[in-house]
């Protein structure tokens, strides 16, 4: 192979990149363009960068996760190199924030479903309902159930997550603070370790199956 | 759009933790690879256009061009291997996350490399030959390297571990980015030629290339084989000419 067919091989992948970021991104007209043929020189760089920006919806929750992470790093940063680094090792964070951006996923994709006729909590209990009253055969009445419990499980499930998230950034706010009064007071920061404790018991539950999910909606 | 781009420039060489961690969080990555983008082009294109001062004429658009593509060719080819060392080694990227945070370092590369411009552009002016600019424009890219893998060792967690991917790293981006440097050079142009041409026909490779150079700038001078002796085969002459440093 020489070296013109090569770049004859790196320019169609290049086309074929700047065709798959023009059809995937929201954005239209002429920055879309430019978008797309920034792919053809550029794909093994670009294409990576582009697809992960359209895939991007930054929600509030989508905030609270950012704001989770910064709040990490920062509270990381202030220990790193002392004596209480310990207390919020790199390792502890990277796993975290692997458990949140997991968890900020699913929630994204569970809204996303949950949001579909098809999957809607009130739609299955209306449905269940009508049937009830249309006086449908035990088998019918059953599946129509089946589909409302499951529909609920992933309501609990997307509601759970949400809560988790959020009581997780509030924790890890409150930790960054204790970690940089600690760092600027020369002191050990009390409370820190509860928080951390807080923190790893909300991580664990993130990483938990749908099996452990409470039934919220049973309780709300 | 501008205004940003120079926050960001002022932040990759100021508080690259911060770049870094950016890049690893995959938070407002398309505005950095941009501007990194950015920084790389401009940056290294102002470099390489200052090394052609020597020269002047074709030479200085010649290296404009060629000093771009030589580090966006690298990063091309060296991305996919950080992602693999990063993973492998426990501490895995999401693959944007790697790409941006091998651009931001490169692009903190070629911001430096701008501040070098002035001193080399001095250097040059002063008189400088060809093979001490080489040396010179040598250290420049080193330290501007070095800039480089500190803001990715940032992001890989600036510890042992970290330590370790940097040095996997860089063990295969600096002959990468030397080979490709070496396909497409000139970038000064030799004082023997009358033409500089656009590239170079290949000979040897880089590694040989860095040794020769280190002789040659300390006057030790190689000759082609071919030329080191007056006729050919050796034993066929009549007394052994002593040809060395000719050039």
């Amino acid at each position: 192979m020489t070296l013109a067919d090569l770049g004859i091989l790196y320019v169609s992948a290049g086309a074929v990149s700047a065709f798959v970021v023009h059809r995937r991104g929201h954005e239209k007209g002429r920055r879309a363009l430019l978008r797309a043929l920034l792919a053809i020189p550029l794909w093994p760089l670009w294409l990576p960068v582009a697809l992960a920006s359209s895939h991007v919806s930054w929600s509030v929750s989508g905030e609270t996760q950012g704001t989770t992470a910064a709040a990490l790093l920062e509270g990381h940063e202030a220990v790193r190199g002392t004596p209480l680094e310990a207390l919020l090792p790199r390792e502890a964070v990277e796993r975290i924030l692997r458990e949140v951006q997991r968890a900020g996923e699913r929630r994204e994709e569970l809204r996303v479903l949950l949001e579909r006729p098809s999957f809607g909590l009130d739609s299955a209990r209306a449905h269940v309902e009508r049937l009830g009253r249309d006086g449908a055969s035990a088998r019918t009445l059953a599946s129509a159930r089946l589909h409302l419990a499951n529909v609920e499980r992933l309501d609990s499930l997307r509601r759970r997550d949400e809560l988790l998230l959020e009581e997780l950034a509030e924790l890890v706010s409150a930790l960054r603070t204790q970690l940089v009064l600690a760092r600027f007071a020369g002191s050990t920061p009390e409370g820190a370790g509860d928080i951390v404790s807080e923190v790893w018991a909300r991580v664990e539950v993130l990483g938990t199956t749908m099996d452990d999910v409470p039934r919220f909606s049973d309780t709300s | 759009m501008i205004a940003r781009a120079f926050r960001l420039f002022d932040e990759l060489l100021r508080a690259p933790r911060k770049s870094a961690d950016r890049a690893v969080m995959g938070r407002d990555l398309e505005p950095l690879v941009l501007a990194a983008l950015c920084a790389i082009l401009v940056g290294s294109g102002v470099f390489g256009g200052v090394l052609a001062t020597s020269r002047g004429g074709a030479q200085l658009f010649y290296s404009a061009t060629k000093l771009p593509l030589v580090l966006i060719a690298t990063l091309v080819l060296v991305v996919p291997a950080f992602y693999a060392i990063a993973a492998s080694l426990g501490r895995p990227l999401a693959l944007q996350s790697a790409v941006g945070l091998v651009l931001a370092g490169a692009a903190r590369a070629a911001l430096v490399l701008v501040a070098f411009t002035p001193l080399v552009w001095l250097v040059l002016d002063l008189g400088a030959s060809y093979h001490q600019g080489v040396v010179f424009a040598s250290v420049c890219y080193a330290i501007a390297g070095l800039a480089a893998l500190r803001l990715i060792f940032h992001g890989m967690g600036a510890d042992v571990r970290g330590l370790a991917i940097l040095a996997c790293f860089a063990s295969v981006m600096a002959p990468v980015a030397g080979q490709t440097a070496w396909m497409l050079r000139p970038f000064f142009g030799r004082p023997a030629e009358a033409h500089v041409p656009f590239l170079r026909p290949r000979e040897s490779s880089f590694l040989d290339a860095v040794a020769k150079s280190a002789r040659s700038s300390v006057g030790i001078y190689d000759l082609d084989p071919i030329q080191r002796w007056p006729c050919a085969p050796p034993d066929a002459c009549g007394s052994r000419q002593s040809l060395q440093n000719g050039l």
